[in-house]
């Protein structure tokens, strides 16, 4: 914009990003861990889907398909409170490779999405 | 999803007409007395996109519950709308909407009084983006809620600022169009590194590594930074180029001036559809923290 608009920048930037580096990081509610473990092969079918994520959370879909997104399953009984740890039972899965869809309401409120995907015996029917 | 997509078009565009309204009536209050060609056409404006930026805002939060299920029947499910109805999305669109609507008749009411409201319009605006998100839930919530309000009263300033003045450049003498365009300049000066170092200070904080640059969120940050540098020639080029000509009485100039005002709001609109699509779908710190 002009000279002075570059002395500006010239003097606030670098106090800027070292404030900002001394700043403790601040977390954002992401799925932490899921059994049956992202990519991973499970001799047997899951008695329960469990999603862990790094604070509470409410989930608010849990869909469970093939890895093309056919065969989709919704999953209605979920847990109406807020927890970090989830624990839904799975439908009946027989062998073969799953993708889990889920979203969540975070406590900032913003509404996240994410997936995971896992087999079930060698992955090759079902 | 074609959920999300909806979503993010309708926040995309809600960002547009409420930065429009605030801008209005920040260009109104600083400009209205020199602006006597082109006043009454920006109140206009200003009051069309506070009421467009109601009806968007509306659109987006009657969303939000679909986008919880995925799917757009979740507009329709109880118990999700009551999550949104608790959650800080509500006090948000809440003065997101009140704010537009004292924008809307504050503009209409061309009175000491309707300006006054107006400008309060424009700070609930842009405080009500404080009250959700990313911010509002972090432990140094007042340091970086100060910074997230003034950044986005300077975009404000900026984005909003630009109809009006292609507007008086076409409306105005030549001279007088110079001479609001100097003392816009002259503002924007002194707000736009407040803009820039602002963003910065939220975007470093809310990533926390460097790392999470190559992330989809920090791949938009790159190009909003990439975008910027492109607006800041163009205004450098507002500024020391065609205003001093319009000034000498140039009308090419003037021509020159308008087009290079219709790029900045082309870019500025594609920064904040960006900032649309990286505040809806992806986390800051995603999956580090």
């Amino acid at each position: 914009m002009s000279k002075a608009f570059t002395m500006n920048l010239l003097k606030y930037v670098p106090a800027a990003v070292l404030l900002a580096f001394t700043l403790q990081a601040h977390a954002h509610t992401h799925l932490k861990a899921a059994v049956p473990a992202n990519g991973s092969t499970v001799a047997e079918a899951p008695k329960d889907l469990v999603l862990t994520f790094s604070g509470p959370v409410r989930l608010t879909a849990l869909t469970i398909s093939k890895p093309d997104g056919s065969d989709e399953q919704k999953i209605s009984a979920l847990p109406a409170d807020n927890a970090a740890s989830i624990t839904v039972p799975a439908p009946k899965l027989v062998a073969g490779q799953y993708l889990v869809n889920w979203r969540i309401v975070g406590a900032d409120g913003h509404v996240m999405s994410g997936k995971f995907s896992f087999t079930v015996g060698s992955g090759k029917t079902g | 999803m074609p959920v999300d997509v909806t979503s993010i078009v309708l926040r995309a565009l809600s960002f547009v007409a409420l930065f429009q309204a605030a801008g209005a009536a920040i260009f109104v209050a600083l400009f209205s007395e020199e602006a006597d060609a082109s006043r009454a056409i920006v109140r206009r404006i200003g009051s069309v996109a506070a009421i467009a930026g109601i009806a968007l805002a509306a659109g987006h939060y009657a969303l939000e519950a679909a986008r919880m299920a995925g799917e757009f029947a979740g507009v329709f499910d109880a118990s999700l709308q009551q999550l949104v109805l608790a959650s800080s999305s509500s006090t948000a669109v809440a003065w997101r909407i009140a704010g537009l609507a004292l924008i809307a008749s504050g503009l209409h009411a061309r009175s000491a009084l309707g300006q006054t409201a107006t400008l309060v319009g424009a700070t609930l605006v842009t405080t009500a983006f404080a009250l959700a998100g990313h911010t509002a839930e972090s432990p140094f919530r007042w340091g970086l809620s100060l910074a997230l309000i003034a950044h986005l009263l300077a975009i404000a300033f900026w984005f909003g600022g630009l109809v009006p003045l292609y507007l008086m450049s076409r409306r105005e003498a030549l001279p007088r169009a110079a001479e609001i365009l100097d003392r816009y300049s002259s503002i924007a000066t002194r707000v736009v590194p407040g803009l820039f170092i602002a963003g910065v200070l939220l975007t470093m904080f809310l990533m926390s590594s460097l790392a999470n640059l190559t992330s989809p969120y920090g791949l938009l940050i790159l190009g909003k930074v990439a975008l910027f540098a492109v607006l800041m020639a163009l205004a450098t080029l507002n500024k020391w180029r065609f205003g001093p000509a319009m000034a000498r009485g140039d009308a090419t100039a003037a021509t020159s001036f308008q087009r290079s005002v219709l790029a900045e709001l082309a870019l500025i609109v594609i920064i904040l559809a960006m900032t649309a699509t990286l505040t809806s779908l992806y986390s800051p710190c995603d999956p580090s923290c």
